[in-house]
């Protein structure tokens, strides 16, 4: 048997990673991968904690994140398209017009 | 069933707005912001006509008492003026201008269920249909650069800030096994569960929320996504979904975190400190009045969260009180803002120079909306400002009240200096600006809103006292 902490372990470095990602990562499709690296993190927690306290509530919970973290990407994937189509580039550096 | 009722009025006007759009003729689409207007005036209408329906639905998920029929009302008023801000910007979006008022009613049903649910997932349903709607709201002007600019840089800070909301819940679902506010409450107060996992958690649904309020250390997309969206969304964000924040935040605090609130009030006070001292200075040098209103946004929800210091029923209808003002405030500014940016390109305050030659109406409600937000007696910001002030005294908080009222001093310098260029100044071209009869229907309303808030503010301090007593 496996213990939560170990689970829980994993859940924290991979949110940690996501968010390194977000902030090092130059190209605006790998951003949102981060991002998705986030969700997952957090669904993982949420089904450990729902096993470990045997009721079903947390992983209801990842089902309605999983469908909402699909939409953001939706979203972010649409913006990145017109990103494109105005400045011809998606690299997230670039975009300095709003800066003072 | 007249449990919903707002939420029933608004899907109703949803899926009417929706297929009007298709059935109407091109030139004919002006009138969708008139349906969307109505539709929020009819549930505004039916919600206070079924004001003393309370009780909870689903399960005790959905509950409907006087905080959320309060809260509610805030944000139908502001969905039916921010559909008529809409129409009168509705020729800058290239986009079509139905898609747009869809989003509005849906962030406002989002709005509503959040505020209304007693349950962690609902909560965070809401207000994740609120970010959709901005999200696509802030990038809707697809030719303008800033526009998509603005719009990656919110979603990916949104989505930070979503990820740390679930993180918290599953901290808080991890200590007490449930998601129902009741459940989480009791887990709190017994000895045997996992408090330190509860505090955690809590920490980072307020990290999530604070990313939505603007408040230092997370206000680092405010700024460009205030400036880069369109005029009417900059409202929205400053107005609308800092409302919604702030009212989830007070039934989650209020409901489960009230007994630790001795613990983590000095965290609260040193990031209100921080809000204010830097949002005030950040604001002076400002060029842009979009960006300008951003740093004042940022500022006035570290007023509000002073209001989260006092830990009963009278602090709670404070912040209520000063949410009142500041959406009143604030939609009077932005119907003059969004009227000037048709005219403008750029939304420099230089443009202001002058305003009281062109038109003298939106100068003198421009005047009196700066008024409020400086603090200055005869409005509402004064009377609001002052109530927050007192909640923080009141709590041992001295010197923070003290660092609040030298940052209001310092915000009249660059507030006022609106007015003295708008007042002072020859304008570079004298003609006369045309304010729509829906802009001027609106402006006299919500300024004569300010003024009253300001001259008699009792009754609607007592009826969000009263609001707030169903939170305890």
């Amino acid at each position: 048997m496996i213990p939560l902490s170990h689970y829980l372990t994993v859940a924290f470095v991979l949110f940690a990673i996501g968010l390194i990602g977000i902030f090092t990562r130059k190209n605006a499709i790998l951003v949102l991968l981060s991002i998705e690296l986030l969700f997952n993190a957090v669904n993982l927690s949420f089904v450990v904690f729902s096993q470990a306290h045997g009721n079903l509530e947390g992983q209801i919970v990842t089902l309605f994140s999983m469908a909402i973290a699909a939409g953001e990407v939706a979203i972010g994937l649409a913006i990145c398209i017109l990103l494109f189509r105005t400045q011809k580039t998606i690299d997230v550096t670039d975009f300095t017009d709003l800066k003072q | 069933m007249f449990l919903m009722i707002t939420e029933i009025f608004l899907i109703a006007t949803l899926f009417i707005v929706l297929f009007s759009d298709l059935l109407l003729s091109k030139n004919k689409r002006s009138l969708l912001g008139i349906l969307t207007a109505l539709g929020f005036l009819l549930a505004l209408v039916a919600q206070i006509f079924f004001w003393n329906e309370s009780g909870s639905l689903f399960e005790g998920m959905y509950v409907q008492d006087e905080f959320s029929k309060l809260a509610k009302v805030l944000f139908l008023i502001i969905g039916f003026f921010l559909s008529l801000m809409i129409r009168t910007y509705a020729t800058k979006l290239v986009g079509g201008q139905g898609e747009f008022y869809l989003l509005l009613i849906a962030a406002i049903i989002g709005m509503s269920f959040g505020v209304s649910s007693t349950n962690l997932l609902l909560i965070f349903i809401g207000l994740e249909i609120i970010t959709f709607s901005s999200y696509i709201m802030t990038s809707y002007l697809k030719h303008a650069r800033a526009s998509i600019e603005a719009g990656i840089k919110y979603l990916i800070f949104g989505a930070i800030s979503t990820a740390f909301g679930l993180l918290g819940m599953s901290l808080i679902y991890g200590g007490s096994a449930s998601l129902d506010i009741l459940t989480i409450k009791n887990a709190l107060l017994s000895s045997g569960s996992d408090q330190t996992l509860l505090i955690v958690g809590f920490l980072f649904i307020f990290i999530s929320l604070t990313f939505k309020m603007a408040i230092v250390p997370f206000q680092v997309w405010a700024p460009d996504v205030y400036e880069g969206s369109p005029t009417p969304v900059t409202a929205f964000f400053s107005i609308a979904s800092k409302t919604a924040a702030i009212t989830i935040f007070l039934r989650i605090f209020y409901e489960i975190f009230l007994p630790i609130q001795n613990q983590i009030s000095i965290i609260f006070a040193v990031i209100i400190a921080a809000t204010l001292v830097y949002a005030n200075f950040a604001a002076i040098p400002q060029k842009n009045i979009k960006r300008l209103f951003g740093f004042s946004s940022m500022s006035h929800a570290g007023f509000i969260l002073m209001g989260f210091l006092a830990s009963d029923a009278i602090g709670v209808g404070f912040v209520l009180f000063y949410l009142f003002s500041l959406i009143a405030t604030n939609l009077a500014a932005f119907f003059v803002l969004s009227l000037l940016a048709n005219h403008s390109e750029n939304d420099r305050v230089i443009e202001y120079e002058g305003l009281k030659e062109k038109s003298p109406m939106l100068a003198t409600c421009l005047f009196v909306s700066l008024l409020s937000l400086t603090g200055i007696p005869p409005t509402s910001g004064f009377v609001a400002k002052l109530l927050v002030l007192y909640s923080a005294v009141n709590e041992g908080f001295l010197w923070l009240a003290v660092i609040g009222i030298f940052m209001a001093i310092l915000s009249a310098y660059y507030y006022l200096s609106i007015v003295g260029k708008m007042f002072l100044e020859k304008p570079k071209d004298t003609s006369p600006i045309n304010i729509p009869l829906s802009t001027q229907i609106s402006l006299y309303l919500t300024v004569g809103f300010v003024v009253i808030l300001g001259v008699v503010p009792g009754p609607f301090i007592h009826l969000c006292q009263q609001a707030a007593t169903s939170l305890f």
